[in-house]
């Protein structure tokens, strides 16, 4: 077996003339038959007196004619075929809808919120127009404990403003209301707080009853 | 007199901040969008009473909220999130409401089961009806996800900004809450 091709010019360049003319064939010696039967000696161990031969073939069943020539074809006709659950149902929803829904839609929510505007505004008049019937319910009280309080004391040296029952405090204030100046309680509140008052004087009795209802004072 | 459906997002939102054009601009709004906002509503929560006070309580939201709204994010997907938190809270409490009403043995059945039973022209036997039906198995998240991106087509880029969530995530999602609806349809 002799040099050729780019090997051999390679040797030329490099002046190895001998070399050209010489057997590439190894002098060794190896066992007849030896690469004939390599592949099986691999696998015999010491302990296996039996020789056998490992074989790549499968031991199952045949696999059948043109399997894998349409194998191709079958997983693409598969995949069509769960795609085709979802891709052939219509995106359109079942579900019913009100007749002209759409169309009174943005004037429904404009309505609501110019009433929940309103309502929040009235909630807050109804709410100070409390606040401002409880004090003037305290300053009735008050007036009513400094009017009478030299007079119960020399009858009851124990008296206090908790003796005295909302009824007994309604009577009075029923039997005096000439007494309640309200000229002289509006003197001593600040022009806001009339304002709030007059806004809650023009609040319609639902109005203060939704309110009453809704913060469980009814 | 100006043609309010043909006027841009921006526009309609300079509109909005100028008192004696704030309702024509808003109402603008609502018609732009009140559809979409609809059925991403009502494939969540079914009953088009339930959608429609979600929808209007999204709205007034948005009226409420509307003028500090800064607009480096696009109205669209801000209207989104809203639509998208609105119905997440009322499906909760919904939830609450219904286990605590619940007896034990009722308690691992699927609330939608009933609602989409409870619809007019309701037909088990319809494909549509079973895709409802395979939809409401999933959980509410993936159910979301399903939603944008099978009904409303949505790029997964948008979803990432209303949902926020990574669009890795979202297509994942996607990719289950298909699979799962896929096996769903073939079992029934």
């Amino acid at each position: 077996m002799k040099v050729e091709g780019h090997i051999k010019d390679e040797l030329i360049a490099l002046g190895g003339l001998q070399l050209l003319n010489a057997s590439r064939q190894m002098p060794f010696a190896y066992p007849e038959n030896y690469f004939d039967t390599l592949d099986t000696s691999c696998f015999k161990t010491d302990n296996q007196s039996i020789d056998y031969v490992f074989t790549k073939q499968m031991p199952f069943a045949a696999v059948p004619e043109n399997y894998f020539d349409q194998l191709s074809l079958n997983i693409l006709e598969a995949v069509k075929k769960s795609n085709t659950i979802l891709e052939n149902i219509s995106k359109t929803m079942p579900y019913q809808i009100p007749k002209a829904y759409f169309e009174q839609l943005p004037a429904q929510v404009l309505f609501k919120i110019k009433t929940t505007h309103s309502e929040k505004r009235n909630q807050g008049a109804i709410f100070r127009m409390v606040q401002w019937a409880a004090s003037i319910a305290v300053l009735l009280m008050l007036s009513f404990a400094i009017k009478n309080a030299p007079k119960k004391a020399t009858q009851d040296t124990n008296f206090s403003l908790e003796d005295v029952s909302a009824e007994e405090i309604a009577n009075y204030v029923h039997n005096n209301i000439d007494e309640f100046d309200t000229d002289i309680l509006l003197s001593s509140m600040s022009n806001s707080t009339i304002k709030e008052i007059d806004k809650a004087n023009n609040l319609s009795s639902e109005e203060i009853e939704a309110y009453l209802n809704d913060e469980g004072w009814n | 007199m100006a043609d309010w459906s043909k006027i841009e997002d921006k526009e309609l939102l300079a509109a909005f901040r100028v008192a004696e054009s704030k309702e024509q601009a808003f109402a603008a709004l609502i018609k732009r969008y009140q559809e979409r906002l609809y059925w991403h509503i009502r494939r969540m929560v079914v009953h088009h009473e339930d959608t429609n006070d979600i929808l209007q309580n999204v709205f007034i939201k948005v009226w409420r909220n509307l003028e500090e709204f800064r607009e480096d994010a696009a109205f669209y997907t801000w209207l989104y999130r809203i639509g998208t938190n609105e119905t997440l809270t009322y499906i909760e409490q919904q939830k609450r409401k219904s286990t605590q009403s619940m007896s034990d043995n009722e308690e691992g059945e699927n609330i939608y089961a009933s609602k989409l039973k409870a619809e007019q022209g309701y037909d088990a036997n319809k494909i549509e009806w079973k895709l409802q039906q395979a939809i409401h198995t999933l959980p509410e998240k993936q159910k979301l996800v399903f939603n944008l991106r099978y009904y409303d087509e949505m790029p997964y880029e948008k979803m990432a900004e209303i949902l926020n969530t990574s669009e890795g995530a979202l297509k994942a999602s996607y990719h289950h809450a298909v699979k799962k609806i896929e096996n769903f349809l073939k079992d029934n």
